[in-house]
């Protein structure tokens, strides 16, 4: 049994972006992860899960 | 005995259409009946899978142990006698499931591989996945007992050297078959660097000559584990379970896309596909039975 990409999801409070990171990157971003790609603010987690309709409405962080 | 020096450059492409998770909100194109991924399991088989890994789902979508549903698919895959598919059960459809019902389909239905989980862990974040010491003994040997060739999921390094434990102690036979199961949430994470540990760890703990190796990478580590199996020498799975984009923003059409790709990827690198038979070689189970 597995479960595919998870993801945790952000809003900047500061640029008002929404995004995610994909869990599995966790070890390629280090202290960055969670940031807003953007203007590099600590985001706000609003939510986590798999691709779904919810998570789908976030810009991935590449 | 199966020559298997003229097998030595086969690679088993085995597909895992529906798994416990994804639903139509996620992909439209999983297919969760038994009718639905019977014909998926065909059009993969005919696309070069050579093993199918299967789930059930209740009528909500969700994860469930159902022996009836489980019948009813296999059945089905088998009402097309020309499909010659390794098929392979799932043990762990339902965290919810008691180690009874795990194993009820295995029992009844005796299919040629069963998956076998070998340790626990955390799921989703959320969740206990548990593989007790306790079922995981009854399984294996209830496995032997049938001749059920185990699929051993290994999730971290910890899972191939319970495995090793248990060959020891004569739970698990040698050969043994190893999915690494790279990239998913609480495991380990999946990097050509984690798969030739992994791949190491097995040589080590198990004997380079007592095992088969495939694996996956969920999400950003999918192509990554695909080019790294195949490099490797090892095995490879695709499909829904695992990942439900086909590339990044773009939902798979359907798991047999994913299965072409995968032969695509085999055939570049100069590998051949096998087939069931082939897989059946490689994978020390016996000469297909018609029934």
């Amino acid at each position: 049994m597995t479960w595919g990409a998870q993801y945790m999801c952000y809003v900047c409070e500061k640029c008002g972006k929404k995004y995610r990171y994909a869990i599995d990157l966790i070890g390629d971003y280090g202290a960055d992860f969670g940031k807003c790609p953007v203007c590099g603010s600590e985001g706000k987690l609003t939510c986590e899960g798999p691709v779904s309709v919810e998570t789908q409405q976030y810009e991935d962080v590449e | 005995m199966a020559d298997l020096k003229a097998l030595k450059n086969k690679c088993i492409i085995t597909v895992a259409p529906t798994g416990a998770w994804p639903k139509k909100e996620n992909n439209p194109n999983v297919p969760m009946t038994p009718e639905e991924i019977a014909e998926d399991v065909y059009e993969c088989w005919k696309a070069g899978a050579a093993v199918a890994h299967l789930h059930m789902r209740d009528e909500n979508g969700n994860g469930i142990m159902d022996p009836v549903r489980f019948k009813k698919t296999v059945e089905l895959i088998k009402a097309h006698k020309d499909c010659d598919i390794v098929l392979n059960l799932t043990t762990s459809g339902d965290i919810h499931a008691d180690d009874e019902i795990r194993v009820a389909h295995v029992k009844e239905l005796k299919p040629e591989m069963a998956s076998y989980d070998c340790g626990s862990m955390n799921w989703l974040n959320s969740g206990l996945f548990i593989n007790s010491p306790k079922f995981l003994e009854d399984c294996g040997l209830l496995f032997q007992e049938l001749g059920v060739k185990p699929e051993i999921e290994a999730f971290d390094p910890g899972m191939i050297a319970n495995a090793a434990y248990y060959i020891k102690k004569g739970v698990l036979k040698t050969p043994v078959h190893f999915q690494f199961c790279m990239g998913c949430a609480n495991g380990i994470t999946g990097t050509m660097k984690n798969l030739v540990f992994m791949k190491e760890e097995a040589e080590k703990l198990v004997g380079a000559q007592n095992f088969t190796w495939s694996c996956f990478g969920v999400g950003h580590s999918a192509m990554e584990m695909l080019y790294g199996a195949v490099a490797l020498g090892g095995h490879i799975r695709v499909g829904m379970e695992d990942n439900v984009l086909f590339a990044k923003g773009q939902l798979a059409e359907s798991n047999a896309q994913f299965v072409r790709r995968a032969v695509e990827a085999v055939k570049l690198y100069g590998r051949e596909v096998a087939t069931p038979d082939e897989a059946r070689q490689l994978l020390n189970l016996p000469p297909y039975n018609v029934q």
